[in-house]
């Protein structure tokens, strides 16, 4: 068969997986909105752990056995404060159980249409947020020398 | 195929496009944005469908990738090659939803989500040559189905993207998709096994 062959046949599939397998116009709508994320006033705090990355060459090792699957611990380093996340089931969502290692003034959950949350930060650092939404989260919180800090995007 | 390629599977006047669209988005134009998105949203799509995501996952993995382009947007060394960056960093996407499957549901569950929907595509096709070629692609190893799949994101992705997409090198796309092709014409011609799965390693 020739390249020309090939091309219309490839043609014909591209067309058929359109009608079949086309983007959901949801996912077109999120993408737009997506742009409502960026802000150039922050600083990123990179992850550095996840348990849910075996061998990944990132620092946990994946908690294995029954029950303990479904619990997953992120670690984030940024502004001069690491926070650890602890991500499990709660109902129908999703419970953000956090500790941060230094003093922070504000806390917020964004999602990835732009919206947020905020979060009371105990005088231990320590943190919950109930009823995350499904879909990719990030932190926002600021350090004590006032240096606003966002966490790269994770996906529950 | 629709774009004129380079060796290197990069096409000239795509990347000129592409440049300029990412400078306007660095200087806050929003339906420069938008078209951006618009341009790319099916390559993203048909990456994660080929590496055999559910619809739900396949969302949060494309969305997941928008973000961390916003996220990228001013340091990105190469917005020229805008479309590579996305491929690579969506298959990552894709590579970590199917880690975080594989410790919550066992091999058989994840074949029961991502597996066969032959039949409910073809009740959506009422041409009859189109539903045989859509079963003559189900018909195919994993290793076809995963690059016709990815070439089949409208508009035409790059061979540079293609490549980063399934992290395979861009001299192998060609060969590779001549003789996939020819596998599904032989599908089509003995009409073999419509209904069959398809057996691992097969090609």
């Amino acid at each position: 068969m020739s390249e020309r062959d090939d091309d219309a046949l490839m043609a014909e599939l591209r067309r058929i997986a359109a009608e079949v397998d086309p983007v959901p116009p949801g996912v077109l709508e999120a993408a737009r909105a997506a742009i409502a994320t960026r802000h150039l006033d922050h600083e990123l705090a990179e992850l550095v752990a996840d348990s849910a990355d075996a061998g990944s060459g990132l620092l946990f090792e994946a908690v294995r056995g029954p029950g303990a699957a479904e619990s997953r611990l992120l670690t984030f380093d940024g502004g001069g404060v690491q926070v650890d996340v602890d991500l499990e089931p709660a109902g129908s969502g999703l419970r953000l159980i956090g500790q941060f290692t230094g003093p922070v003034t504000e806390c917020g959950v964004e999602r990835g249409d732009g919206g947020s949350v905020e979060v009371d930060v105990d005088e231990l650092g320590r943190f919950v947020a109930d009823g995350v939404p499904p879909g990719p989260i990030r932190l926002r919180y600021r350090s004590e020398i006032g240096q606003l800090v966002r966490t790269a995007w994770l996906v529950p | 195929m629709g774009p004129a390629i380079r060796g290197d599977g990069m096409d000239p006047l795509a990347e000129a496009d592409a440049r300029d669209l990412v400078e306007r988005v660095r200087d806050g134009d929003s339906d420069a944005w938008a078209a951006l998105t618009e341009r790319y949203v099916g390559l993203l799509w048909a990456v994660a469908r080929s590496m055999r995501l559910s619809e739900a996952d396949a969302a949060d993995a494309v969305q997941t990738t928008w973000l961390r382009l916003v996220e990228a947007l001013d340091g990105l060394r190469d917005p020229a090659r805008i479309g590579s960056w996305l491929a690579t960093t969506m298959r990552r996407e894709c590579l970590a939803v199917l880690r975080r499957r594989a410790r919550v549901v066992s091999a058989d569950g994840w074949d029961q989500v991502a597996g066969d929907t032959a039949a409910l595509d073809e009740a959506l096709l009422r041409r009859e040559r189109d539903a045989a070629l859509w079963r003559a692609f189900k018909g195919l190893g994993p290793r076809c189905q995963s690059l016709l799949r990815m070439l089949m994101a409208d508009p035409a992705p790059s061979y540079a993207e293609v490549s980063a997409a399934l992290d395979m090198p861009v001299g192998g796309i060609g060969p590779t998709r001549r003789r996939c092709l020819d596998n599904l014409r032989k599908i089509m011609l003995t009409g073999a096994h419509p209904f069959e799965a398809p057996s691992p390693g097969n090609v």
